[in-house]
C-alpha cells in the first residue's frame, strides 16, 4: 500500500482523494437523516474541495502555488462559519421539535403560519430570547 | 480608459458596494439605530444606483467596447479581484436597488417589534450587500464568498420567527445552499487547476471543450440550480420561501433566485459558451416545461396564500429554463429572458408583499377563509391583481412584453426549422394561461358575495408599497426599451 501512494505523485493522490472524500459527503448529506451527521457530510465535501485545490497547486515543478492555498485558508474560514451557523440551528430545531432530524414529505399546506408581525402580542412564549435560558438551564442539568 | 466617464464609472462602482458593506456594517454595530440606517442607506443606494446608471447610459457606446473593471486595491487580475460592470451587471444592481427599497418601507411597517428590528435590519442589510456583490463580481473565487453571504444571510432571515415551521424550512434551505456552494466551489477549483487563474474575462479567453471544462460546467451549473430551484430540485423552495416572513419571501422568490440565474447565464454566455451544444438546449428547455406545469399544477392546488405564491415562482423559473434552447438559435434572446427575469422579481416580490398585507390583516393565509378580507382590502388585492396580470402577461404590462419576445424568440427557432421549437411556443403561451389561473384563484373570492372585513389594522407602510411596487412592475412595460438597451451595452455578449 505505502508503495502505491509513494508512486503516485502528490499532484494525482491528492486531487483522486479529494473527489472520493467529496463523492463520499455527498453520498452521507443524502442517506442520513440526522442533522449533525449531513453537517458533518458536508464538511466532508469541503475537506474534498480544498483537498483537490491544494493537490492542483502542488502539481509539477518547484514550490506550490500559494493562491490555492489562499483560496484554501478563505474557504476554511467560510465553512467554520456556516457550519457554526448550520449547529445553531440544529440545536435551536432540537430545542423546539425535540428532534435533530427534517420530517421528510411535502410541506403542510394547511399548518399554522407564522407571521412576526403578531409575535409582539405573545411574545413570553414565542419570542427567542425567552425561550433560550429556560432550554439552557435545562441542558445544564 | 481616461475618458471622464469610465472614472466616474470606476469609483461609482466601487462607492456602491463600500456604501452596501458600509450600511451592513453600521447596522451590525449600532442595531437600535439599524431601521434608521437601513432606510436611509435604501434611499442613497436608490439615489446612487439611478446616477450610476445615467452615468452608464451616457458614457455611449465607446466606451462600452470593454465593461467597466476595477482593481480592488489596485491589484490587476490574475491576482487581484475585479469588480466588472457591463449592462447586465447594472439592470440588476437598478432591479436590486428598487425591491430592496421597496421591501425596507415595507419592513418598517412589518417588523415594528423593538427586539425583531434589532435582528432583522442587520441581517437584510448583509443580504443586500451580498447580491450586490453578486452582481458586479468579476472574479470566480468572489462570486463563491457572495454567494455564501447571500445564502447564509437568507436562511437566518427565513428562520427569523424562531418557530418549528420557520427554523425546520430554514435548516432544509440552508442544506440545500451548502451543497450548491460546495458544488459550484468545486467547479471553480477545476477550472483554476486547468487555466491557473480565476478572473471570469481571462477564463473566458481561454475557454475550451475538454473533459475538466464539462465537469466544471456540470458541478457549477448543478449547484446554481439548486440554489435558484430550478426543475427538479427545487422542492426545498416552497416551504422556505412559504414559511418566511413576507419581506423576506419577497426578497428570496424576487432577488435570491434571480441572483443565481444571473451566474449560470453569465457563466453559460463567457466560459461555458463553447460547451453549448443543441441537445444540451433541448434538454435544459425540457426542465423549463416540467418546472412549468409541476410548478402550475401545484400552485392550482396549494390552500395558502403564500405557497400558491411560491410554487408559481417554480412555474415562471421554467420560462428561463425554457429560453436556453432558444438562445442558441437566436443568441440575442438573452436579452429578454433578463428583462423577463427583471419583470418577474418585481411582480413576485409585490404579490409576496400583498400576501403578507392579507395574512397580517387575517392572522393567517388560508385561502379558504381569505374572503371576508379580500372583500375588505380591495387596495391590497388590487396590487395582488396587478402584480399577478403581470405575471401572466396580459398586455401592457411589463409580463406582457417579456413574454411577447420569449413567444417572438420562440416562433423565430419554428421558423428556422427546430420541429421542438413549437413545443417552447406552446410552453409559453400555455404557461400564461395557467398564471392567469392561479392568480385569478388568490384574487376571485374579492368578487363573491358575502361578510366584509378589514381584519387587524395594518400600517400605512404595508397598505401602500405592496401597490406601489405592483405599479412598478406594470410599467416596467413602457421601460422594455431602456433595459433592453442597457443589456445591449453587455460586451462580448450577443
Amino acid at each position: 500500500m505505502s508503495g502505491l501512494v509513494e508512486t503516485l505523485a502528490p499532484g494525482l493522490l491528492y486531487p483522486t482523494g479529494g473527489a472520493i472524500l467529496f463523492a463520499l459527503g455527498l453520498y452521507g448529506l443524502i442517506r442520513r437523516h440526522h442533522l449533525v451527521l449531513r453537517i458533518l457530510a458536508l464538511n466532508i465535501m469541503g475537506s474534498g474541495v480544498f483537498m483537490v485545490l491544494l493537490g492542483i497547486a502542488a502539481r509539477g515543478e518547484g514550490p506550490p502555488d500559494p493562491v490555492a492555498q489562499a483560496l484554501t485558508l478563505t474557504g476554511i474560514v467560510v465553512a467554520v462559519s456556516a457550519t457554526a451557523f448550520a449547529l445553531a440551528l440544529v440545536v435551536r430545531l432540537a430545542r423546539l421539535t425535540g428532534n435533530a432530524i427534517i420530517l421528510p414529505g411535502p410541506p403542510d399546506d394547511d399548518a399554522p403560519v407564522d407571521d412576526i408581525s403578531r409575535l409582539e402580542h405573545h411574545a413570553h412564549t414565542e419570542a427567542p430570547e425567552h425561550i433560550e435560558p429556560t432550554a439552557r438551564s435545562g441542558e445544564r442539568r | 480608459m481616461t475618458l471622464p466617464g469610465e472614472a466616474w464609472l470606476t469609483s461609482g462602482v466601487a462607492g456602491l458596494i463600500a456604501l452596501s458593506l458600509l450600511l451592513a456594517v453600521l447596522a451590525t454595530v449600532w442595531p437600535r439605530q439599524a431601521h434608521r440606517i437601513g432606510i436611509a442607506g435604501a434611499l442613497a443606494v436608490n439615489a446612487w444606483v439611478l446616477v450610476l446608471g445615467a452615468v452608464f447610459l451616457n458614457a455611449g457606446p465607446e466606451p462600452m467596447a470593454a465593461a467597466t473593471r476595477v482593481a480592488l486595491g489596485s491589484w490587476e487580475a490574475p491576482l487581484g479581484l475585479m469588480l466588472h460592470l457591463d449592462g447586465l451587471a447594472m439592470t440588476l444592481l437598478a432591479l436590486t436597488a428598487v425591491v430592496a427599497l421597496a421591501t425596507s418601507l415595507y419592513s418598517l411597517g412589518y417588523v415594528h417589534d423593538r427586539i425583531e428590528r434589532r435582528q432583522f435590519w442587520p441581517l437584510w442589510l448583509w443580504l443586500w450587500a451580498g447580491l450586490n456583490m453578486l452582481f458586479v463580481s468579476g472574479d470566480a473565487f468572489n462570486l463563491y464568498i457572495t454567494l455564501e453571504v447571500v445564502s447564509l444571510t437568507a436562511v437566518a432571515l427565513v428562520a427569523f420567527t424562531g418557530t418549528a415551521a420557520a427554523v425546520s424550512g430554514a435548516m432544509r434551505y440552508l442544506l440545500v445552499n451548502l451543497l450548491g456552494s460546495l458544488s459550484f466551489l468545486m467547479g471553480v477549483v477545476l477550472l483554476f487547476g486547468e487555466h491557473g487563474v480565476l478572473d471570469l474575462v481571462l477564463l473566458e479567453a481561454r475557454a475550451q471543450v475538454g473533459p475538466t471544462e464539462r465537469m466544471a460546467a456540470v458541478l457549477m451549473t448543478a449547484g446554481l440550480m439548486l440554489k435558484a430551484a430550478l426543475f427538479p430540485v427545487h422542492v426545498w423552495l416552497a416551504p422556505a420561501h412559504g414559511s418566511a416572513p413576507a419581506p423576506v419571501s419577497a426578497v428570496l422568490s424576487g432577488l435570491v433566485v434571480t441572483g443565481s440565474f444571473y451566474l449560470i447565464l453569465r457563466l453559460w454566455m463567457g466560459v461555458f459558451a463553447p460547451l453549448a451544444t443543441p441537445a444540451f438546449g433541448v434538454l435544459i428547455g425540457l426542465l423549463g416545461v416540467a418546472a412549468l406545469v409541476w410548478g402550475s399544477a401545484q400552485a392550482l392546488r396549494a390552500g395558502r396564500l403564500k405557497s400558491i405564491v411560491a410554487y408559481s415562482t417554480v412555474a415562471q423559473f421554467g420560462y428561463l429554463l425554457i429560453a436556453f434552447p432558444l438562445m442558441l438559435v437566436e443568441p440575442t434572446a438573452w436579452r429578454v429572458v433578463v428583462f423577463f427575469a427583471v419583470v418577474h422579481a418585481l411582480a413576485k416580490a409585490a404579490v409576496f408583499l400583498a400576501a403578507g398585507t392579507l395574512q397580517h390583516a387575517a392572522g393567517h393565509d388560508r385561502l379558504v377563509d381569505l374572503g371576508d378580507i379580500l372583500r375588505g382590502r380591495l387596495r391590497t388585492v388590487f396590487a395582488l391583481g396587478l402584480a399577478g396580470v403581470s405575471l401572466m402577461g396580459l398586455p401592457f404590462t411589463g409580463g406582457f412584453v417579456a413574454k411577447y419576445l420569449l413567444l417572438e424568440a420562440g416562433l423565430g427557432t419554428v421558423l428556422a426549422g427546430s420541429a421542438i421549437g413549437v413545443l417552447w411556443v406552446i410552453a409559453i403561451a400555455g404557461g400564461g394561461l395557467l398564471a392567469a389561473a392561479y392568480v385569478l384563484r388568490m384574487v376571485a373570492p374579492a368578487f363573491h358575495q358575502g361578510r366584509i372585513r378589514r381584519g387587524e389594522a395594518v400600517s400605512a407602510w404595508m397598505d401602500w408599497v405592496p401597490l406601489g411596487l405592483a405599479l412598478v412592475a406594470a410599467a416596467a412595460g413602457l421601460s422594455g426599451t431602456l433595459v433592453l438597451y442597457t443589456l445591449s451595452l453587455t460586451p462580448g455578449a450577443p
